[in-house]
């Protein structure tokens, strides 16, 4: 087997509904069409939905990782889309409360499967919890995606604190998502960049943006990714280079 | 001049006269770890033929006793040793003592901060011994913690370092070790404790806690034990024979960082608004 030195992302928001999912599932699409060997994960334990976005039915979860003897390479499932992905489990309440011995049980079989990819992501549940710090640590790229909202823009300045303040992290990359064009997105991240210099003390990394479009919801109620079906909308395009730019992370 | 000599002592014997004398040889001895130190200077560019042929035939022995500079090489050396041992090792179970834990944590916290590896260390407190001290008296009770520190010697690997803490306290540092290795490590120990003879009939388990010092824990030594034993007695409360943790990330969780500051919302705020009403009046 060939061991890669996988590039792993972790991709959280603080709040929810701010299109954690989406972005990983299309940005993972064009990483694996740039040809990189793409793996996704679902790190939102308790409330998981990449299954539900992809149209999959998984036969295990993390969960089988975690509480049974079940082998992470059995877990991770090929998709249609060109990357490999591994489900977590929706509504199991125990893994909400996952004691600290069983997040590195995860991260011990991730660091396993990982080196057989070029990249991996993990979509990190909203919130802070235990579990999306240590995921986020577990990877060495963080990316913090927000949006115009008030409360998704101090969620994500309080999720970005917590991590410098816990783990030391101060290199974060922003997605702004739903943006109205490129020039309100550029104004969204050097504000909150702002911020993060004046009370934090270190810049952010600008990633892109995605604009708002309504090939986005359409996409995602047919279970489909933008590339197979909207490839050159605007949406699309913005994946693309922001797929553009991980590769160079490598 | 076919002399054995020692250096500056200004007094030179022929070596057959020196060997001739039967009451000089008597072999002085060290006790370090009962090896036996023999010490013998002569300098054999300075001996006749005949002479060597006699050093030669001879086993190893103190020629001069009364010699001032000899003796004292050697009596230093004893002392040394016996000092280092005093020191570091702990009498009754041969593992290190706490003077030597303190030494060395402090050689792994530096090396975690210069590698970015986390070390862990484990403080283990057993639970019912005096039990055994109060009713089979205090040999049995320094027998069974000789075979607990042998059974712990046998658990960890061969990096760790183990150390008696006193009385029925046990440590050991894991240097470039993760938590969840550890906790491996511990739950290993655990279970060869009930398996020590006696153990079970006592009802002698472990209570373990584990710290895990990583590049950003902001720690000192003392802190780091203080972490440590305040998990171990975690486990002790919950019941015994059973494994804690704490980490920077439960310290965290139990005093909370500073949430996100009225000031800050207030920044994050203002610039919202500027956001939405530039959005606004672009018609968006």
């Amino acid at each position: 087997m060939e061991y890669k030195h996988p590039v792993i992302t972790s991709i959280s928001s603080g709040k929810g509904g701010v299109g954690k999912t989406f972005v990983s599932v299309n940005i993972g699409a064009y990483l694996a069409h740039q040809g990189k060997k793409v793996l996704i994960v679902d790190c939102d334990l308790g409330l998981a939905n990449i299954d539900v976005m992809l149209g999959v039915n998984p036969r295990f979860t993390l969960k089988e990782v975690v509480f049974g003897d079940t082998d992470i390479n059995d877990v991770a499932i090929q998709t249609k889309h060109g990357f490999d992905f591994v489900p977590a489990s929706s509504g199991a309440a125990e893994m909400v409360q996952l004691m600290y011995e069983d997040i590195e049980k995860i991260k011990e079989a991730l660091g396993k499967l990982a080196q057989q990819y070029d990249l991996v992501l993990l979509d990190t549940g909203a919130g802070i919890s235990e579990s999306v710090l240590q995921f986020n640590l577990f990877a060495n790229k963080n990316v913090i995606i927000l949006n115009r909202e008030l409360t998704s823009l101090t969620d994500a300045y309080a999720t970005i604190k917590v991590i410098y303040q816990t783990f030391g992290r101060d290199s974060f990359n922003i997605i702004v998502n739903t943006a109205r064009n490129e020039d309100e997105a550029k104004k969204i991240f050097n504000h909150i960049d702002s911020i993060c210099n004046r009370f934090l003390g270190f810049p952010l990394h600008y990633l892109g943006y995605i604009v708002y479009d309504e090939v986005v919801p359409r996409s995602i109620m047919k279970q489909e990714v933008l590339i197979s079906h909207q490839n050159q909308s605007a949406p699309a395009i913005n994946c693309s280079s922001i797929a553009a730019q991980m590769v160079k992370w490598q | 001049m076919n002399r054995a000599s020692l250096p500056d002592n200004g007094q030179t014997s022929t070596i057959a006269e020196i060997l001739s004398k039967k009451d000089l040889e008597v072999p002085l001895l060290s006790s370090i770890k009962g090896s036996k130190l023999k010490v013998m200077i002569i300098l054999l560019d300075n001996l006749s033929p005949y002479e060597r042929q006699i050093v030669e035939n001879t086993p190893h022995r103190v020629i001069d006793l009364e010699d001032d500079l000899l003796k004292k090489i050697v009596e230093l050396q004893e002392e040394n040793a016996h000092l280092r041992s005093e020191a570091l090792i702990d009498n009754l179970t041969e593992l290190y003592n706490s003077r030597f834990l303190h030494v060395q944590l402090e050689t792994e916290m530096a090396r975690t901060r210069r590698t970015g590896l986390s070390c862990c260390l484990l403080m283990i407190d057993l639970d019912n011994f005096k039990m055994i001290n109060d009713t089979r008296g205090h040999l049995e009770g320094d027998r069974f913690l000789t075979h607990v520190a042998q059974t712990f010697s046998q658990c960890v690997r061969t990096v760790d370092i183990v150390c008696r803490y006193g009385g029925d306290e046990f440590v050991a540092i894991l240097p470039s070790t993760r938590l969840f290795v550890a906790i491996r490590i511990a739950n290993r120990f655990k279970k060869a404790v009930s398996e020590i003879p006696g153990a079970t009939g006592y009802n002698v388990s472990a209570s373990i806690g584990i710290a895990e010092f990583t590049v950003s824990s902001p720690w000192d030594a003392k802190e780091f034990i203080q972490a440590a034993d305040s998990a171990m007695y975690e486990a002790k409360h919950k019941g015994g024979n059973q494994v804690s943790t704490k980490g920077h990330y439960i310290i965290r969780l139990n005093t909370g960082f500073e949430s996100v500051s009225p000031e800050e919302k207030e920044a994050i705020s203002s610039i919202h608004d500027s956001t939405q009403r530039q959005g606004e009046s672009d018609g968006i």
